[in-house]
This record gives structure tokens, C-alpha cells and sequence, in this order.
């Protein structure tokens, strides 16, 4: 069997070498962030600083990474979180991960630190570290305009060099956001990884996959979900629905809806911005958006940042929210925290406690703000470090958005409870899709359980965790996923009877989807309809992966990630949420809604296999195969 | 007067942006839409995510919600992913 071959680079000695995967790991965890969890727990001591020396940094593909397969050119970084102290995945689109399996490697670890600015170069199969401090004080752009057009390409911009603690590090025009990425890469001085190469992927089954994919595709195309919607308004067409139901974080997550929506939402930005549809490679959805603004061709924005940078912070102009979308990406840093802590410090200002110049309501200033946070400039240092660190500083940490310290995605939980328990649970902090992603079977898809209602909401959200981390590792887009809610129900509609009737069938199924859950050991086929990832992952791989064994993966890697937290000492005290969404209801008159994480954490803890303090118990690890 | 606002997909079929109307609930306008442009577009409005004043009708009354002078109903493509 063919196991993953990752280099080991050391930034201290300039040296790097081989690191075979050793094949009982590979069989248990696969690849991406499952994988990056286990090797990143074996390869550093707990408590290590995740700006520091000590600090490790994986970047790895998955088997299905750079095979053709629908959605299959990801690549995962792994590392120490900078927000939250925990668990760091971070996923991204864009070429590099394929280029550098072409060239030869399933991932890297990056050891140490370089004293001056590099750049790693992986071309077909060797490894070098050259001198880059030409490089340093450049965007992302520029500086991936400095390697030939062929190359993938991993940077960072000036947010990633001066730490900016959600910096992010980005690949063509696609982004690991989250988590600190740039900021991990920064701290090693590594300003660019680039690679080339030009070998096939192993593929077990050349040819039963090659058919694989052409069903899968097909299936795609022909369904209303990810041949329809997505395509027509990617994921921004999800500001009209989440202020349908009262889920469109306004102010801060004051309220839940925007009168003023429709100014900002992925209608408007089709009707009036978008020239033309694009992808990541070997995907047939094609989400994302070619949009024009000051006559320049760029990325749309995506739903998390139409959220934040309009209704959260009060905002109507689309025109400002897609410049400042570009400008985050050339200063390498995540929309989702730096707009959520804007909205922090606006409230703050609003509240009387500190003005950092910014106000609900305006976004006509932030460009400017926005690029002196991205270089630390005076005050605005403190708005890089991410809404927990300010509250903490400043005060008014019931209204700083976060969860562990990572701030929440672009879904009111008050209104989506179980997206509530996926964010507080969620390993690496207030992540909607780390978190099981519940909020489309609540409030913004076709089908909707009661949102309110926390009865079933643990079981399920355990269920989508594990999935979501499943064809996360396998090395797929997550909006692959989205199409096994049944292409039947968008056709009658979320107010058919029968739409409406699964929806409260799905609320009491708690008991439903435990059963699920217990029974993945024995769900021994695989469907099209509903993870069409594992089979292609068996066909891939030639290991045993059926709908259940695929799902087993996703629960090892989230109790592994759960295990680094408690090693690392976040405790059941951050499985937390801040007190607007636990004690105020968003609707004054309607006391549900909030979220009550004291009605559903015990239940998802038990239903884990977890103790009452959270913490995964011997039996539910050796049942898994995590070995401390 | 109410203000009827169409989007994709129904707005390909209708052919316009949105129109006035006196009409008194939900359901009125769906009727009228069948009336006025036939199954096809009846069908699509019936499957749109239909919001009244930008909030989904399943938190009002669904189809029965009634509609009031300076109300807009809106009929907006199922989706998701973000
Ligand atoms: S669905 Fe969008 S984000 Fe996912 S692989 Fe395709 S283009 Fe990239």
C-alpha cells in the first residue's frame, strides 16, 4: 500500500527530509485535517506558544486531493489555533495543494523558525529554502505575481508578517482564512510556499473511478442545490434567507433581521455586479463569483463577508463590501474575524467604553482602517488580536461574538439553536462548518426542523460534525455536500405540507439519529445521494470506506481534535457562547429564543461519549482507535 | 397598494421585476399568478422561499398571511451553502 509521503522542513536549519506516513496512522486518519490533528498532538508538546519556536505547521492534502474528482482540489493547514489556544484547521481552494502532490508530496511540517524572510520551493521533488526579503511588505498578489504563473502558490500578505492574530494565507484568490493561518506562517517568516510537479495522484481503481466521477458529476449538475443555486448565487444568494427566519446577524447579532438586506444580498450582487462564474479546479459547481468593481475584475464576496461587512455592522454598500473583501485578501486576512471584531469595537464606541473611529452604520472609512490593522499602526493593533483579546482589554464580553475566542460565522444561533451547540462544541472555535453546520436544516435551506426546538439538535449536530470532518479529510469541498437534502423538496418548496412535515419529523428524530450514530459500524453501502464521497474515497484508496466507516473517520478526527483542546486545557468552561445569545432573547416576546446550551450540552456529551465535564472518556477512544 | 418582487426563477418566466397589486393575502397572489402567467409560473412561485416584508411566511401564517397597504411579497430562490 502506497502511504503519504510528507516532507519535514526545518526554518531553523534550512534542512528538510522524508516523513513516510506510517501505515497503521494513514489507515486511521487518512488525510487533511483528521490526520493534521493526529500528527500535530504526536509532534508537539502541550502548551507550546503558536507564534513561537516550538510551534508546528502542517499543510496536507487528502487522497482525493488533485484525482478530478467533483470539489477535490482542498488542501488542509493544521497548526496551533492563534485565537483560541486549541485545534487550528484551516481549508482552501486553491492550486497549491494539487501542484504540491504533483510535486511529489502529500503535505509538509514546518518546524522552527527562520531569523529572515523565506520562500519554500517544491519542484518536482526537491525542497529548497531561498532568501525573501524582497518579498516581505508585499500583498498577497504582488507576491504571487513574483513566481511563474504554473506554480501553486501559498503566501501571505503584510497581516500574516506582522501577526495579525486571523491572518489568513492565501492560494491564488482562494483563502485559508481561519484560525491564524497567515499568522502561524508569519511567526516562521515563511513568506511564500510554492510548488510544481507533474505526477499522477495514486488512484486504486483507475477505471471504476473515472465512471465514479462521471455519475457523480451528473448527479451535481441535476441537482437544484449545486447545479441551480449555488452556480446562479453562490453562497452570498444566503443573505435572503437567513433574514427570512430572523438569522442574518444584525448589529453585532443585536437582532436577526435587515430591512435593508436586499442592498447587500447575492440577488443584488448577481443583477448589478457579477460578470461571470469561476471555480477552484475540477469543480462542477462553480460557486464562485466574478464581480467589477472601480472597473477591476475581482472575487465576489462570499455570504460570511456580504453578513459582517453589511448587516452586522449596519451597512448598505455593496460597492465598499467588495473592495473590502479584495483588500482583505491582498493583506492576508479573514473577513468573517476582522469584520466581527469592527462590529465589536463599533459597539464598544456606541456604548461609550473606546472609539477606535468606527461606527454601525458607515463602511465608507474602513478601507483605511482595515489596511492599519493589517500593519499593527498605533490603536489599531489591539483590533488585530480578535474580538475575545478586546473584550478582555476593554470590556463587554457578552456582546464580543465568539466562541474559544474564534469569531462566529454569519448565522444568528438564536434563531438556529443547534447552530448554537455547532458553535460552542465546534474544536476550533465559532466555526458553522466545523460545527455540523446545522443552520441549513434551521434556518436558511429548503427544509426546516423547528429552530427553536433543542430536541433533536444534538444528535444531529453530532451527526454533521463527524460527517462534515469526514469529507473534510477526504479532501473535499463541503459544498459537495449539499446536495443530499432531496432535489424533490426544492421543487415543492419549503412551504409544501410535505416539506413542512419532514421538517417536524426531523425535529423529534433525536432518537433517530442516535440509533444512526450506534449503527455506523454496520452501514456497509455507499449511495450517490448521500456521501458520494466515501465511495470515491474506496475507489481511491482500495480501503473498506462505506457510508459508516466514512462517518467513523469524521468521529475519530473530531475526538482527536477534541483531545489536543484538553490537552492543550480548553475545558467544558469554553463550550461557551457569549451571554447575548444564551440569556437575551433576539425576539423580547418569544423567551425560546435563545439558545439553551444548558439544555443540549449534556446530551451531546453523552451522546459523544464524553463525561460530564466534556472530556472524551477512555472507552469512547479506544472504540475509535485514538490513543493518547 | 402591495408591491409583488420576483426572482429568479420565476422572474424568467413573468418576465418583469415586480409589480403593484390590492390583492389581500398570500394566497390571493398565488392565484393571481397562476391566472395571470400560467402553471408554469404557478409552480415556481409555489416552490420560491415566498417572504412577506423580507421574513419567511412559514413564521407568519404561510399562505394565509394577509397582506396590508405598503407590504411587499417577495418570492426568492431556495438556497443554501455559505
Ligand atoms: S463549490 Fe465553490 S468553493 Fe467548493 S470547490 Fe467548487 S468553486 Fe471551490
Amino acid at each position: 500500500m502506497k502511504t503519504p509521503t510528507y516532507a519535514l522542513i526545518d526554518l531553523n536549519t534550512r534542512a528538510s527530509s522524508r516523513y513516510e506516513i506510517p501505515e497503521s496512522l494513514y489507515r486511521r486518519y487518512i488525510g487533511g485535517k483528521t490526520l493534521g490533528a493526529r500528527l500535530l498532538y504526536d509532534l508537539t508538546p502541550a502548551g507550546v506558544d503558536p507564534l513561537g519556536q516550538d510551534a508546528v505547521v502542517i499543510v496536507n492534502t487528502s487522497p482525493a486531493t488533485g484525482t478530478g474528482a467533483p470539489c477535490s482540489s482542498r488542501f488542509n493547514m493544521t497548526f496551533k489555533n492563534v485565537l483560541t489556544g486549541g485545534i487550528a484547521s484551516s481549508n482552501c481552494g486553491g492550486q497549491f495543494g494539487v501542484l504540491m502532490k504533483r510535486a511529489g508530496y502529500d503535505g509538509i511540517i514546518l518546524k522552527g523558525q527562520s531569523e529572515t524572510p523565506c520562500v519554500i520551493s517544491i519542484v518536482d521533488g526537491r525542497i529548497e529554502i531561498t532568501d525573501a526579503d524582497e518579498l516581505w511588505g508585499k500583498d498577497t498578489e504582488e507576491t504571487q505575481h513574483a513566481f511563474p504563473k504554473i506554480y501553486g502558490k501559498l503566501v501571505i500578505g503584510p497581516a500574516g508578517e506582522h501577526l495579525v492574530r486571523y491572518a489568513a494565507a492565501v492560494s491564488g484568490e482562494r483563502v485559508a482564512g481561519r484560525c491564524g493561518a497567515g499568522a502561524v506562517l508569519g511567526a516562521k517568516k515563511i513568506k511564500a510556499i510554492v510548488a510544481y510537479g507533474t505526477k499522477r495522484p495514486e488512484i486504486h481503481d483507475r477505471e471504476k473511478f473515472a465512471k465514479y466521477v462521471d455519475k457523480w458529476v451528473r448527479f451535481l449538475r441535476g441537482h437544484p442545490m449545486t447545479g441551480e443555486s449555488l452556480p446562479t448565487y453562490g453562497s452570498a444568494g444566503l443573505v435572503s434567507k437567513a433574514n427570512a427566519t430572523n438569522a442574518l446577524p444584525t448589529h453585532n447579532f443585536k437582532y436577526g433581521h435587515f430591512k435593508d438586506a436586499h442592498a447587500v444580498s447575492g440577488e443584488t450582487l448577481a443583477d448589478k455586479y457579477l460578470l461571470r462564474n469561476s471555480s477552484c479546479i475540477s469543480c462542477p459547481i462553480r460557486c464562485e463569483r466574478r464581480v467589477e468593481v472601480d472597473g477591476k475584475d475581482v472575487k465576489g464576496p462570499e455570504y460570511e463577508t456580504c453578513g459582517f461587512f453589511g448587516p452586522n455592522i449596519d451597512a448598505v454598500s455593496m460597492e465598499n463590501m467588495i473592495r473590502l473583501n479584495y483588500l482583505c485578501d491582498s493583506y492576508g486576512m479573514d473577513t468573517i474575524s476582522l469584520a466581527s471584531t469592527l462590529a465589536f469595537a463599533m459597539e464598544l464606541k456606541e456604548n461609550g467604553v473606546a472609539d477606535f473611529g468606527v461606527s454601525f452604520g458607515n463602511s465608507d472609512n474602513l478601507a483605511d482602517i482595515v489596511g492599519k490593522i493589517a500593519r499593527r499602526e498605533g490603536v489599531y493593533s489591539d483590533l488585530a488580536n480578535g474580538s475575545k483579546w478586546m473584550s478582555e482589554r476593554y470590556g463587554g464580553k457578552e456582546y464580543a461574538m465568539h466562541s474559544k475566542g474564534l469569531e462566529m460565522a454569519s448565522y444568528e444561533p438564536r434563531r438556529s439553536v443547534g447552530m448554537g451547540l455547532g458553535y460552542a462544541t465546534s474544536n476550533r472555535g465559532g466555526c458553522h462548518l466545523n460545527g455540523g453546520y446545522l443552520a441549513l436544516l434551521e434556518s436558511v435551506g429548503v427544509l426546516s426542523m423547528d429552530a427553536l426546538s433543542t430536541s433533536a439538535k444534538p444528535a444531529f449536530t453530532a451527526f454533521f460534525q463527524n460527517a462534515l470532518e469526514a469529507i473534510s479529510a477526504a479532501g473535499f469541498c463541503l459544498f459537495s455536500a449539499q446536495s443530499f437534502v432531496p432535489a424533490v423538496l426544492f421543487k415543492i418548496g419549503p412551504h409544501h405540507p410535505v416539506t413542512r412535515a419532514i421538517g417536524k419529523i426531523a425535529t423529534h428524530l433525536g432518537f433517530g439519529v442516535r440509533a444512526l450514530l450506534w449503527m455506523m459500524p454496520v452501514l456497509r453501502f455507499n449511495s450517490v445521494f448521500l456521501f458520494p464521497h466515501a465511495e470515491a474515497l474506496r475507489l481511491v484508496t482500495g480501503l473498506p470506506f462505506y457510508t459508516g466507516s466514512f462517518v467513523r473517520l469524521g468521529e475519530r478526527g473530531y475526538n482527536m481534535e477534541r483531545f489536543y483542546n484538553y490537552r492543550e486545557g480548553l475545558t467544558k468552561a469554553d463550550d461557551s457562547l457569549p451571554d447575548r445569545l444564551t440569556q437575551t432573547p433576539q425576539d423580547p416576546n418569544n423567551p425560546k429564543t435563545v439558545v439553551r446550551l444548558d439544555k443540549m450540552l449534556p446530551v451531546y456529551y453523552r451522546i459523544r461519549g464524553w463525561d460530564k465535564d466534556g472530556t472524551p472518556e477512555k472507552r469512547t477512544l479506544r472504540k475509535l482507535g485514538v490513543q493518547a | 397598494m402591495k408591491t409583488i418582487r420576483y426572482y429568479a426563477p420565476i422572474r424568467g418566466i413573468v418576465k418583469k421585476e415586480s409589480e403593484e397589486t390590492e390583492l389581500g393575502s398570500v394566497k390571493d397572489v398565488l392565484d393571481y399568478i397562476k391566472q395571470a402567467y400560467g402553471k408554469d409560473a404557478f409552480a415556481a412561485a409555489k416552490s420560491a422561499l415566498i417572504v412577506v416584508n423580507d421574513v419567511s411566511i412559514g413564521l407568519y401564517q404561510g399562505k394565509k398571511t394577509p397582506l396590508a397597504d405598503g407590504d411587499t411579497i417577495g418570492f426568492l430562490p431556495v438556497s443554501g451553502g455559505g
